[in-house]
């Protein structure tokens, strides 16, 4: 059903009430009319039952009084001619069969006599007193009368009388006829007619069985717990009553089947109520499991998920929103998802790329190393053979050698040694640059390795009429690798003593916060602030003259920079054009 | 007296010729060997009383011959120099750990190698 909940749930409601209201209100309505239809019905069949009597009873009535006026008849019971007053009393009681017996009786003094009766039967009721009273009755006030219930033989009995000159006709009305009359026009087999007399007693369908004070008029009695209902009614002619005497339950069967039918439904409707209100509560609450499951499943992050409803309600407007609220989310997801994919993947080649190209590059600088390094080897022993042989040759082994060849054997010497010493700088600094100058830190006094220093350039220094001065303000111990530190300060050493021509070289050691300071500082030539930048670049000695005049490699400071920052340390430089320069390598402390 | 016999092993010959010349001059028995093969086969000719080792040679290297030496019961108390150009902290402890009694780096500077064959030669 496509309807929304709010509807379903008044529909539901409505249903349900509407079945109790109208069950209740229909039975009570159906209830009265039927009933009342029953008792009009009933009371037109007393209406018609008196008439019958009526008639009944006028008729014998009629039959009397045209005997008692039959001239003949007359003329003979005044005769007391008995065998014809019998043969019309038996011509009349035969020929209309209303009369239990019919009788002639004269007064003879105070006693009444039958002048005839038929049948014989009813000879003895002469001396019935309440017979007797009636009658007698009648000769005081002689007119046409009907008597009261009587009793005869256990018989009840109900007189006509039609008065005659000196004599009356006295007939029992034949009761059981009547009452066969009505038993033909009773409306049920369950029900009968009564008759009663003006004083309450049953002429006919008495026998005592009810016990019910029968209202006079019309009216009814309803003794549903007895089972009992009664249908008043009067004969105004007779001022007799007649009373419709049946079962409640035969009457009323319609209203009852009403009533069971009723309840039926009103249980059948409960029960479609219960299982409708079952089926609504489950289709209702169905979706509503299925959308907090829905949404539980949603929330735990599986945004593929869809709340699948067709209630045609508000719920599967919710359900819907639900999903497509999954469905933003999902796309927004998605689509994070590929950026982040898509960069990732763009990084990643970005990376791929430098990584290749860094490769690349780092492999083209290892061969260049390697090549760098691999050639300062070769070259190195064929050099070592050259120093070595003219070693040799100088040294007079093979001959002796006069003046002018030792000069130049010198000289041959001088720039072998010269070559190897450029052969040695380019080792180091290839090494550096392919990563593979090994460092072995161990705890040494600076102050005796500079001692040492002092001791090994002392004879240069003198050699060039220089001062030396070594000043050491502080007790310094390092962990460096030794033998660079020592190449490094040599280096700068023997630079001071190569640029300077007179004046002092000077070595000083000191603290400076967390640091230690070794500075070289000369009265040399100095350097112009225009080179000062390039000073620790590879083979850049200040210019070609500097070379030829001081010798050199061009290389040590290059190489002097890269040890100091390779063992975490740095080197300053100040310098005056012509005035001298300071060189300063500068290491942190280590506890 | 009889003159100390060095034995000098460097695959290269210049180097050779170099040590030899200079040796003999400072007064000591020379003998060469120009790879570790080599060397083995001479030693168990001619014992020497020193041995100038180089590292860097085809076949076998100077650590490895050292090692063979110093195993070997007639030979492990000949004194073993190395002289060579490898002048990394880990190759000279290689050097001693395979044996050998010092360890020399080349370029050959005689101020400070012939005193210590002279250590070893008295």
């Amino acid at each position: 059903m496509k309807l929304p909940l709010r509807i379903k749930i008044l529909i539901l409601f409505l249903l349900v009430a509407s079945l109790f209201l109208l069950s209740i209100f229909s039975s009570s309505l159906i209830k009265g009319k039927i009933s009342s239809q029953i008792k009009e019905h009933r009371l037109s069949l007393i209406k018609s039952a008196s008439k019958i009597v009526e008639h009944y009873i006028l008729s014998c009535q009629r039959s009397l009084l045209a005997l008692s006026s039959a001239k003949s008849f007359r003329e003979n019971v005044e005769k007391e001619n008995k065998v014809y007053v019998r043969r019309s009393l038996r011509r009349v009681y035969r020929k209309y069969k209303t009369f239990s017996f019919v009788s002639c009786i004269k007064k003879k003094g105070k006693e009444l006599k039958f002048l005839s009766v038929w049948p014989y039967t009813y000879e003895g009721i002469i001396k019935d007193k309440e017979f007797r009273n009636f009658v007698l009755k009648s000769f005081k006030f002689p007119r046409l009368r009907i008597s009261k219930v009587m009793n005869y033989r256990g018989r009840n009995e109900v007189l006509i009388l039609v008065p005659m000159r000196k004599a009356v006709l006295v007939a029992g009305i034949n009761l059981k006829n009547l009452s066969e009359l009505l038993l033909k026009i009773r409306p049920s087999k369950k029900s009968k007619f009564a008759l009663l007399d003006w004083k309450g007693n049953y002429i006919v369908g008495g026998k005592g069985e009810f016990e019910y004070k029968i209202p006079s008029g019309e009216g009814f009695i309803e003794k549903e717990r007895e089972n009992i209902f009664i249908t008043s009614g009067t004969i105004p002619v007779f001022n007799w009553n007649i009373v419709l005497i049946s079962k409640y339950t035969d009457i009323f069967s319609p209203v009852l089947a009403l009533k069971r039918l009723t309840f039926f439904f009103l249980i059948l409707g409960i029960a479609i109520a219960i299982i409708l209100s079952i089926h609504f509560s489950k289709k209702i609450t169905e979706p509503i499991y299925e959308l907090m499951k829905g949404a539980r499943i949603l929330g735990s992050g599986n945004l593929s998920y869809r709340i699948k409803l067709k209630t045609g309600d508000e719920l599967e407007k919710l359900a819907d929103a639900f999903n497509k609220m999954a469905e933003e989310l999902k796309k927004s997801y998605d689509l994070l998802d590929e950026r982040v994919k898509m960069a990732t993947r763009n990084l990643q080649e970005a990376y791929q790329e430098i990584e290749e190209k860094n490769r690349k590059l780092e492999e083209a600088d290892k061969l260049k190393s390697q090549f760098l390094a691999n050639m300062s080897h070769e070259l190195r022993t064929p050099l070592n053979a050259i120093i070595g042989f003219t070693d040799l040759i100088m040294s007079g082994i093979y001959g002796k050698v006069n003046n002018k060849q030792y000069e130049k054997l010198e000289r041959v010497k001088i720039n072998a040694e010269h070559l190897l010493n450029l052969i040695n700088d380019i080792l180091d600094l290839s090494k550096i640059e392919a990563g593979r100058m090994e460092l072995f830190p161990e705890r040494f006094k600076v102050n005796s390795l500079i001692e040492e220093i002092k001791s090994s350039v002392e004879g240069l220094v003198q050699e060039k009429g220089l001062e030396l001065r070594v000043n050491l303000f502080d007790e310094i111990e390092a962990n460096l690798d030794p033998r660079k530190f020592r190449q490094i300060i040599l280096n700068l050493v023997s630079n001071a003593i190569k640029f300077t021509k007179e004046g002092y070289v000077e070595i000083s050691l000191k603290k400076r916060d967390g640091e230690f300071e070794v500075a070289v500082k000369d009265t040399g030539i100095g350097i112009k602030e225009e080179d000062l930048k390039h000073i620790f670049d590879e083979f850049r000695q200040v210019d070609g003259s500097t070379a030829r005049e001081f010798g050199g490699t061009g290389l040590g400071l290059s190489i002097s920079k890269k040890l100091t920052e390779l063992m975490g340390g740095r080197i300053e430089v100040e310098s005056k054009y012509g005035k001298g320069s300071t060189f300063k390598i500068i290491f942190p402390i280590y506890s | 007296m009889k003159k100390s016999r060095i034995l000098v092993v460097d695959d290269d010959r210049d180097t050779r010729e170099i040590l030899e010349a200079r040796l003999k001059a400072c007064g000591y028995d020379v003998i060469t060997a120009s790879d570790g093969f080599n060397a083995l086969e001479i030693i168990r000719e001619r014992k020497p009383d020193l041995i100038l080792l180089d590292v860097m040679m085809p076949e076998i290297d100077g650590f490895t011959v050292c090692k063979f030496l110093k195993e070997r019961e007639e030979t492990k108390d000949i004194p073993i120099i190395f002289l060579t150009a490898k002048e990394s902290l880990s190759d000279v402890d290689k050097g001693f750990k395979s044996g050998g009694d010092d360890y020399v780096l080349k370029p050959i500077n005689w101020e400070r190698l012939l005193p210590k064959i002279k250590k070893f030669l008295p």
